[in-house]
């Protein structure tokens, strides 16, 4: 566990490293060339100024590439139900949300949940493309209870090992406290 | 035109009041907070009120829902809603109420200055500016289940530049085709899909296909 936490934040390091760093430094290299063609060549400034602006958009789709997949925005901003309800808005399948959910739930169990749910969706939309995927999601007072169903018509091949010839079911608890604040808590 | 800027980053709110004065648009207030924005929106009744999605005090949707209640509470407020990510929920709260005048962009929109005033310019006069990565997404996602399998390629940029809200003018220019073309597209467009044709929302609507319970 503690390993992958590791192995992750080297990730993150690496992509901040190769990718937006990269691109702010050769951000500063094309500004400070176009200032000092200023006077000679205004078209070359033009072109290179350009080219910052380029830069710098895709530092942020960068950037933001980089956030989603350590804590999506939706989860910051609504929590769980939101989270998934903007998952399933982008999955290629129909995906119907279910949520009862009156509160917000401790950071870690939101995350955890989310990652799971969205793994779930991914692996459906790959072995059952054609299926209908439904996701529960409800606190019972005690723990946060989350189904997540797909009616499986959807091609899989048992033969090639896939091992989802009919519909699917899996479900998870997880035992935590709900809270009726709007952000979420440790 | 008048309008006021809710953004709680104060270069980002200098910027963009600076932005707007180079194009001859009048900044009548601009502000760091939900609060204030309401206060500035019933005071100033601008003609289109630019929000931040994340604002103080909890920097979550702060914005966006103070965006929504404007509009509860002034019907038609020409709201431009901005953010560092745009996301199919937001959107579709949005365009909810049915009643235009509703954009929203990406952050880093404003660095295309002319596309940016464009924009400006179409919702307050009551029209659609969707960012074209929530259109992508939704586009995206229609094609993959077959809802948009029997559009040309040529069909689906006019129907990605349509969702975006912009005129068939607009989108004329943009592929390089005469306006007329554009509008046998559009047609050929709504005879395969729906036989609805109130433009950005129909499709929209029809690309988001609700299925919440």
């Amino acid at each position: 566990m503690i390993d992958a936490g590791a192995a992750e934040i080297r990730r993150i390091e690496r992509d901040l490293h190769d990718g937006a760093q990269a691109r702010l430094v050769a951000m500063g290299m094309t500004l400070d060339a176009a200032s000092q063609l200023l006077d000679d060549n205004p078209a070359a400034v033009r072109a290179l100024l350009a080219e910052a602006r380029e830069s710098s958009v895709k530092a942020l789709n960068e950037l933001r590439d980089l956030v989603r997949g350590i804590h999506p925005p939706m989860l910051a901003e609504r929590g769980l139900s939101d989270a998934v309800w903007e998952l399933a808005l982008d999955s290629p399948q129909r995906v119907r949300v279910a949520s009862e959910l009156s509160g917000r739930l401790p950071a870690p169990v939101e995350s955890a949940a989310y990652f799971a749910v969205s793994e779930l969706l991914a692996n459906a939309a790959k072995h059952a493309p054609a299926s209908r995927v439904t996701v529960d999601i409800r606190h019972d007072g005690r723990q946060l209870r989350i189904g997540v169903t797909d009616d499986g018509p959807g091609g899989a091949d048992p033969a090639r090992g896939s091992g989802l010839g009919g519909p699917t079911s899996v479900s998870m608890e997880i035992p935590c406290a709900l809270s009726s604040r709007k952000t979420s808590f440790c | 035109m008048r309008v006021v800027i809710a953004e709680d980053l104060f270069l980002l709110r200098d910027g963009l009041t600076r932005l707007l004065q180079a194009h001859g648009l009048q900044v009548t207030a601009a502000v760091g907070n939900a609060d204030d924005l309401l206060a500035a929106v019933t005071a100033e009744r601008p003609n289109l009120a630019i929000v931040d999605v994340r604002l103080p005090p909890s920097f979550t949707d702060e914005g966006l829902r103070a965006a929504l209640t404007a509009r509860r509470t002034m019907p038609g407020l020409p709201v431009l809603v901005l953010s560092q990510y745009v996301q199919q929920v937001y959107a579709r709260e949005l365009l909810a109420d049915d009643a235009g005048g509703v954009g929203y962009l990406l952050k880093d929109r404003v660095l295309d200055s002319a596309q940016f005033i464009d924009a400006i310019r179409r919702v307050a006069a009551g029209g659609t500016a969707m960012d074209p990565s929530v259109v992508a997404r939704l586009l995206a996602r229609n094609t993959g289940d077959g809802t948009l399998r029997g559009l040309s390629r040529r069909e689906r940029d006019v129907l990605a530049l349509m969702a975006e809200g912009r005129s068939n003018a607009a989108i004329a220019q943009r592929l390089v085709i005469t306006e007329s073309s554009v509008a046998k597209h559009t047609a050929s467009i709504f005879l395969k899909l729906d036989d609805d044709n109130r433009r950005v929302l129909a499709v929209l609507a029809y690309l988001g296909n609700p299925q919440e319970t």
